[in-house]
């Protein structure tokens, strides 16, 4: 096996290991640096994947670890959305007296998400998801404010829960099959659910899903973009590895997939709220992206499906909390007139809410009629039919925040529009793109 | 050339949002590039040629990469045709008539220019995703007119128009996916669909899972009846026009509505003949209920605008009545008159009740009410608002000489020449009752004695008789002398009879 | 054979579109100087009028059929622009769909006959009303129905015969500043278009009998040979439009409504234009009624009750136009039985003939309420005198309208009479025969009895008093067409080889018994013939009297029982159907938003802390089972709604219970649902 394959996870990881040296030194307010460091790394990962996945050099498997084009995808899309979080962080911690820390907490974060996502091996799905969750409690309590850590420690606490009943599923699957590697373990129903608890867990999906709204209100809002959105990424490609692969239960992931999406709808009526509707928003997301998990194995849309789906899902939900950031208030009330302020950071959050919804032609539109063809030709109609639903009444409370923007007259400041627009953009980019070439 | 026609309002309405401009000029920009759209259509015409026998022009097909089916398929044919020339001179009117409008003009003519974009683009598209695309952008963007710029209820309204036609939305998506689940290989162009692998299409369809593809219908049928809309899922419409202002709803009822007929012309009935044909009986009772239930609850309005939206209603249920005659077995020249009139029918009442709406909108610059009650006699100090409101009126019920007569009678003709008869006879009720509604309206507000508000009511301005009389002028060429938009349809009712009999 | 294929098209189009122009045009003209401004229009309506005529009368000669289709053929030549109109025999050829415009003999009498009488309404109106819109409406009321007669398919025919009754509409209520009057126009035009919808049926029966728009196959022997089921909706549909736009029974009323028009326009409608075109449009298709075997005697018995009734109704009047319309309804009644017992030369002859008289008849009576400002038969003494040239042509106008030798319509009437086989039908029409001569010298005497000068009346002009001579003249003179061998000619020339002249006997008897019963009729009204001659007033009885009297006089409650019938129904179902859809369907859709939002509001009680209700919730959400179970059978539809969302909210109170925002309960909440889930699916595996 050619350890170049590899090269993503070392760069990040050297990146978080000379950002963190860097630190050490360099003075409080030249900290910028390890930005920089961090940022280069992700974007030397970013594209050593893409010529991995370009030249298809050496798909393989290490032993426990898959490269496949399903880690390539993720390796890129959790590089390019923590690099899209680093840049929503550096503007806020500038001066921080641990900024170098927020930075390679984060690396940090996004390594074990990229292997979770990879992993072939049970024992290293567990070690990635300690290596994904432990930064990742460290920056929801980052400002050591009382909500902060407050959600830190909700935080915390279930990701150790479920953590420890994903390991007793791990248990249950090597004493049944002798193995754990994914090619030899089998799972039985007990134990499926158990290992799931992993995923489920870093996916905000429930009956997991109980920090999400927490944390998203709890901690700094770029961390709350980063922990909601990015590790997400590693956790369904590892659900969906182990739904290919470890055990066979289509029926129970749907039942999970119904769940997370019309209770994450539900809940999010009504909130006053905005980081706690993108969280709820996330939840029925999450529910979303467990359709094409539950079909694993049983049409050939289901890898495209999820995989697209959630590179769409990252660029656009970043993109809303980077409008949360940019106009540094949390009220759905504040948002009133935004649109006469600052016309294109409004027009960035139009594009982005409507891209939740799965208007086209934004990304996340083509990621949903995947998701529905998926269902569709697996056979699990309804599931598309309830996917559908739950998005008419998504609508809704997205509307309840975009309107006031439009028609009201509020007073505010003026809310920078760069990265809200960097973000609208490419989620429009990449479903233009993806209409046009995506579907064979 | 097509691309162009399409994108056109688009690159104009990105100039409108780069530099700082006036209103004047934002609103002379939206004229000026309306009307060169408008002209480029006309050229287009005059290039796609008599004899063309089916088939598709100015057609481009985005090859991506050689081994992928690109998703980038546009064209036009008889069937499309006149319906995107409808669209580019009534958005070009409502340019006109906007001309003096104050509240934020560059952002309500970017709107509008994007909004051209999404609708020429939707007649154009061959290809199932590229159609839903701006299916749905065309709710977006009327969304925004409605609730930026309405009146009375408008934020609720406006929700209740996105959050319904959302959701028909979704599911004419989840019925394009059965589709393109259903062929093999699979594809969303609609050109591949119709013409090579129909037959497998619904023999798979058949074979398949049980009922697969009266769902594929149903889901589809769903989808473009919330948008045309048919009863009952029409409680949006009223609600939307009324609060929508009058160049929105002018081109909500005159082009939005078309997508869901057009869908049913283009999509339904050639990609699923085998379901219509076996389900053509429901289609032709939604459609006659369509047309009564319209009618009837429109005689009953006392707001104008409602009225109006209710009479779209019924006119729309001809429509789909004609589309369902097509699934029977009567004779062919019939089904191809039937459909034939489809077409026209859409056509006219474009032209006519985007006339009608922005009627209304001149009372409401006036007076500040569609309220039938609290007008009357305007004859005496506004008759030309009057005349021209009266050429509408009769042109909507149906009178011979404008268009709406050559679309219903040959509806009705060939309704009834298929084999429908009952379903024809019924539905000739809605032309009288319309023509009941119509002059009642008429002579509530227009005739007899003055009212609360006929004070306030003056004539038409130039800018306003220069949007509403070149669609009364079109019409009327329609009605007198058809045949030019006649025989450019008729291939392709041809054809889409010839689809549905397979 | 068609030497200027244009001038046949021109026929229907230079009044239609001289009259277009005039309205379109007509206020500007009102900007010009007051004298020229006031002449202008009538000026152009007349000229149009007269090369109209022209055009009318080159058409009668010449024949001309131009192929004109207005819906593309789908036979083999698809595109082509070439119908097969030239066969020149109209409606009757080789399909009722694409024929183009065709003057064959029964369309040249009726098109000089149209132009004729347009042309002298115009110069009467000239005199008396100028604005550019009524004449621009007249030019198109001419041009529509010369439309219809030229007609040889149905598409062409309807959209005359329909544009006619939307002009109509506009004439009648030409005064729109009057509430009652513009009702009027709505009522007649409703009526008629009701009955034309028989049209619109009739095309379509047409094509689905013949299975082919054009060219494909054509029926030999025209719309007769269609195939039985269509042949016969095809008839009715044609039956129903006429009896509609002629007035006849039921639909009678609304010629009573159309008298709210001006005089000239009434002039026009009730004689050679609207009313004209349903007789004609029987008279023309009479082989088809004749083929089905049940339509020809429907129309007849139609046409000879309406000419009973109706003449009952006229004679039973108390003014004037309102009695010169009723007696509309009944002479055409004689031209619908006429098409009915094959009598297409007869009825032909009446047609044009009642279109001279009534013409004449309304515009003395026009002329009369202009200048006196009044039409009631009561104060209408002495006008005959008072006008002595409008008298004069309203007593030969009269006079012939009551059947009295030798004006033109006592011949005219026995043609039909003669060809009538069944003795009840002969009765019937015998006895309307009578009738109008009763009602004719009921208004001749109320005109011509002696009675008080008026002062203020003014001065007719000459352009009113111009028409009626020829027009007197025309209604005197035309029953030559009934002697033996003018009237074979007149068959062939309308179609109707076959037709026999008038027996003597026939005519010998009804002149005489018109004329007896005219005698009796003004002996009995004003006590003695003489009284007239010395010049002494005496009241005119109304007759007949009593409740019956009253019962005629509105029209029999034709009117009334159509809007209790009708139109009352369907504008309570209207309002009905509206409030149904305002509360019921829209109410439903909204409540289910309420709902599904209600339920949210419950799932986002993950924020409410510490609520301890649990204990409370499980009692509470079996009550409101109950009442989702009650709800139905008491509430309906509207509480079930609201049920539903009450009982979502009570869900939501269960809901909460865990939710304490504890992390333990997030625990214990996590891992029962895992639980749950795991033993489920390992108890289904």
């Amino acid at each position: 096996m050619n350890p170049l394959a590899l090269l993503p996870e070392l760069l990040i990881l050297a990146g978080a290991v000379a950002g963190l040296l860097a630190g050490l030194y360099a003075a409080r307010e030249r900290q910028r640096v390890t930005a920089w460091i961090n940022a280069a790394a992700l974007a030397g990962a970013a594209a050593t994947a893409a010529a991995t996945a370009a030249t298809a050099l050496s798909p393989g498997t290490f032993e426990g670890y898959v490269v496949d084009a399903a880690t390539n995808v993720t390796r890129l899309t959790v590089t390019l959305s923590t690099l899209l979080a680093l840049c929503l962080m550096a503007g806020r911690a500038r001066g921080h007296a641990r900024e170098s820390e927020l930075y390679t907490l984060t690396s940090l974060a996004a390594l074990g998400t990229i292997v979770m996502a990879g992993a072939g091996d049970l024992l290293v799905l567990v070690a990635a998801y300690l290596l994904a969750s432990i930064p990742a409690y460290a920056l929801a309590g980052f400002a050591k404010d009382a909500p902060g850590t407050e959600a830190a420690l909700k935080y915390y606490l279930m990701g150790a829960f479920l953590g420890v009943l994903m390991l007793a599923g791990v248990t249950l699957a090597y004493g049944h099959s002798g193995a754990t590697a994914y090619s030899g373990a089998r799972a039985p129903a007990v134990a499926a659910v158990l290992l799931l608890a992993g995923p489920l867990f870093k996916a905000g999906a429930a009956p997991a899903h109980f920090w999400v709204p927490d944390v998203a209100e709890g901690a700094s809002r770029p961390v709350a973009a980063f922990v909601t959105t990015v590790p997400k990424i590693g956790a369904f490609v590892a659900a969906y590895r182990l739904a290919s692969e470890v055990f066979d239960e289509p029926a129970l992931l749907a039942v999970l997939a119904a769940a997370t999406m019309t209770l994450g709808n539900l809940a999010a009526f009504h909130q006053p709220n905005v980081r706690r509707l993108l969280a709820y928003s996330t939840i029925s997301q999450a529910g979303y992206l467990l359709v094409p998990v539950a079909v694993a194995g049983r049409t050939d849309l289901a890898a495209p499906a999820l995989l697209f789906y959630l590179a769409a899902y990252a660029v656009t939900n970043l993109g809303a909390f980077a409008v949360v950031v940019a106009t540094g208030t949390d009220t759905l009330a504040d948002y009133a007139g935004l649109a006469r302020r600052s016309p294109w950071t409004a027009f960035a959050l139009v594009v982005c809410l409507l891209g939740l919804v799965g208007t086209p032609p934004t990304a996340v539109f083509a990621g949903k009629l995947l998701m529905f063809a998926a269902a569709w030709d697996a056979g699990y109609a309804w599931l598309a039919v309830l996917a559908a639903a739950n998005t008419v009444a998504s609508l809704f409370y997205y509307l309840r925040w975009i309107r006031p923007v439009f028609v009201q007259e509020g007073s505010g400041r003026r809310a920078p529009a760069t990265i809200p627009l960097l973000a609208a953009t490419a989620s429009l980019a990449l479903g233009i793109v993806a209409l046009l070439t995506l579907l064979p | 050339m097509l691309a162009i026609v399409i994108f056109l309002p688009l690159a104009a309405a990105a100039l409108l949002a780069l530099p700082r401009l006036g209103a004047r000029a934002a609103g002379w920009i939206w004229i000026a590039a309306t009307a060169a759209d408008l002209a480029l259509v006309v050229a287009m015409w005059a290039g796609y040629g008599p004899g063309r026998a089916g088939g598709f022009a100015y057609e481009t097909r985005l090859r991506w990469i050689p081994s992928v089916r690109a998703g980038y398929h546009v064209g036009v044919d008889g069937l499309s045709l006149p319906l995107i020339a409808m669209t580019s001179l009534l958005f070009l009117l409502c340019a006109v008539y906007s001309l003096r409008r104050t509240r934020r003009p560059r952002a309500y003519a970017a709107l509008f220019l994007f909004l051209q974009t999404v609708c020429l683009g939707l007649f154009a598209a061959l290809d199932l995703l590229l159609f839903f695309v701006f299916f749905d952008l065309a709710i977006v963007g009327m969304y925004f007119v409605i609730v930026g710029w309405g009146h009375g209820d408008r934020a609720r309204s406006a929700l209740k128009f996105f959050l319904y036609t959302f959701l028909g939305s979704l599911a004419l998506l989840l019925g394009f996916i059965g589709l393109y689940l259903a062929a093999e290989p699979h594809t969303f162009d609609m050109v591949d669909l119709t013409a090579d692998l129909t037959a497998d299409l619904t023999a798979d369809l058949t074979v398949g899972p049980p009922r697969a593809g009266a769902a594929v219908l149903l889901a589809v049928g769903v989808g473009l009846a919330v948008k045309t809309p048919v009863v009952p899922v029409h409680t949006w419409l009223p609600a939307a026009h009324t609060d929508a202002p009058a160049a929105g709803s002018a081109i909500l009822a005159g082009v939005l509505l078309k997508m869901g007929t057009y869908g049913f012309a283009r999509i339904a009935v050639p990609m699923l003949p085998e379901q219509w044909r076996a389900y053509a009986w429901a289609v032709i009772v939604i459609g006659v209920v369509s047309v009564l239930y319209g009618a009837l609850v429109a005689l009953a309005q006392e707001n104008f605008k409602r009225l109006i939206a209710y009479t779209s209603v019924n006119h729309m249920g001809y429509i789909v009545l004609a589309l369902g005659a097509a699934g029977l077995s009567g004779g062919r020249a019939a089904r191809e008159l039937a459909v034939s009139g489809a077409v026209t029918q859409m056509v006219s009442h474009g032209l006519i009740t985007g006339a009608l709406f922005l009627i209304t909108g001149v009372l409401w610059d006036r007076a500040g009410s569609h309220d039938l009650g609290r007008f009357g006699g305007l004859a005496g100090q506004a008759p030309v608002l009057t005349g021209v409101t009266a050429v509408a009126a009769f042109a909507s019920l149906g009178l011979p000489g404008l268009s709406g007569f050559i679309a219903e009678f040959q509806i009705f003709t060939g309704v009834i020449g298929a084999g429908a008869v009952v379903a024809g006879a019924l539905s000739l009720l809605g032309i009288l009752i319309t023509a009941a509604l119509l002059l009642r309206a008429l002579h509530r507000a227009f005739l007899g004695g003055p009212g609360e508000l006929t004070g306030r009511v003056t004539d038409l301005r130039a800018h306003e008789l220069a949007a509403i009389a070149p669609l009364l002028a079109l019409s009327l060429a329609i009605g007198v002398a058809p045949r030019w938009l006649l025989d450019l349809i008729a291939p392709a009712a041809s054809a889409i009879v010839n689809l549905a009999g397979r | 054979m068609n030497p200027s294929p244009w001038l046949l098209p021109a026929l229907p189009v230079l009044p239609a579109v001289t009259g277009g122009l005039l309205l379109l045009l007509g206020r500007a003209a009102r900007r010009a100087p007051a004298g020229v401004a006031a002449g202008v229009p009538a000026g152009v309506a007349v000229t149009a009028a007269v090369l109209t005529l022209a055009l009318a009368v080159h058409a009668a000669v010449t024949r001309p059929a131009t192929p004109v289709r207005l819906l593309p053929g789908t036979g083999s030549s698809g595109t082509g622009s070439s119908g097969t109109g030239s066969s020149g025999t109209g409606l009757t050829g080789d399909g009722l769909l694409a024929n183009g415009l065709v003057v064959d003999g029964l369309s040249a009498v009726m098109v000089v006959m149209v132009a004729a009488v347009g042309l002298c309404v115009l110069v009467f109106a000239a005199g008396e009303l100028r604005t550019a819109r009524f004449h621009g409406l007249m030019l198109l009321f001419v041009g529509a129905m010369l439309l219809t007669v030229t007609a040889g398919d149905l598409v062409l025919l309807l959209m005359g015969w329909e544009v006619m009754g939307a002009v109509s509409y506009a004439l009648i209520g030409y005064w729109w500043h009057d509430p009652a009057r513009v009702r009027s126009g709505a009522v007649a035009f409703l009526t008629t278009r009701a009955a034309d919808l028989g049209l619109y049926f009739a095309a379509g029966a047409a094509l689905a009998g013949a299975g082919s728009w054009a060219g494909g196959a054509p029926a030999p022997d025209g719309p007769a040979g269609l195939p039985a089921p269509w042949r016969d909706l095809v008839a009715g549909g044609l039956v129903v439009a006429a009896l509609g736009k002629s007035a006849q029974l039921p639909f009678s009323f609304w010629l009573s409504r159309a008298m709210a028009g001006p005089s000239p326009v009434s002039a026009l409608l009730h004689s050679a234009a609207m009313v004209a075109a349903g007789a004609y449009l029987l008279l023309r298709v009479q082989p088809l009624l004749a083929a089905t075997g049940w339509a020809a005697d429907l129309v007849a018995w139609a046409g000879a009750l309406t000419a009973l009734l109706l003449g009952a109704v006229a004679l039973a009047q108390r003014e004037l136009k309102q009695l010169l319309a009723a007696s509309t309804c009944a002479q055409l009644g004689f031209m619908v039985a006429a098409a009915g017992v094959a009598a297409v030369a007869g009825g032909a002859a009446q047609l044009v003939a009642h279109a001279a008289v009534k013409s004449l008849l309304f515009l003395a009576a026009g002329a009369w309420l202009s200048a006196l400002g009044t039409e009631t038969l009561r104060r209408l003494g002495g006008a005959g005198r008072r006008y002595p040239v409008v008298g004069l042509a309203f007593g030969v106008g009269a006079v012939a309208l009551a059947g009295v030798p030798p004006l033109s319509l006592w011949v005219t009437k026995d043609t039909i009479l003669g060809a009538v086989r069944e003795p009840g039908l002969y009765a019937v029409l015998f006895a309307a025969g009578l009738l109008a001569a009763a009602y004719s010298a009921k208004a001749l005497a109320a005109v011509w009895r002696p009675g008080p000068g008026r002062a203020d009346a003014r001065e007719l002009t000459p352009w009113e008093r111009a028409p009626l001579p020829v027009l007197a003249l025309a209604a005197a003179g035309f029953g030559a067409v009934g002697l033996p061998g003018a009237f074979e000619a007149w068959g062939r020339l309308v179609g109707d080889p076959h037709a026999a002249a008038p027996s003597w006997g026939g005519l010998l008897l009804s002149g005489a018994a018109a004329l007896t019963v005219s005698a009796l009729t003004v002996s009995a009204l004003t006590m003695s013939a003489a009284t007239i001659l010395v010049r002494t007033p005496a009241p005119v009885t109304p007759l007949p009297v009593g409740a019956a009297g009253a019962f005629l006089r509105e029209w029999m409650g034709l009117e009334r029982m159509a809007v209790v019938l009708v139109a009352r129904p369907v504008l309570a179902l209207a309002g009905a159907l509206a409030r149904f859809d305002d509360r019921v369907l829209d109410a439903a859709v909204t409540a289910a938003a309420r709902a599904v939002r209600t339920l949210a509001r419950t799932a986002a009680g993950l924020d409410d802390r510490g609520i301890d209700a649990g204990v409370e919730a499980v009692p509470r959400a079996g009550l409101a089972a109950a009442r989702i179970v009650r709800a139905p059978f008491e509430t309906g539809l509207d509480g079930l709604v609201r049920a539903v969302a009450a009982a979502a909210g009570r869900l939501g109170t269960l809901a909460r219970r865990p939710q304490t925002g504890q992390v333990h309960l997030y625990f214990a909440q996590a891992a029962v649902a895992l639980t749950l889930l795991a033993v489920a699916f390992a108890l289904l595996r």
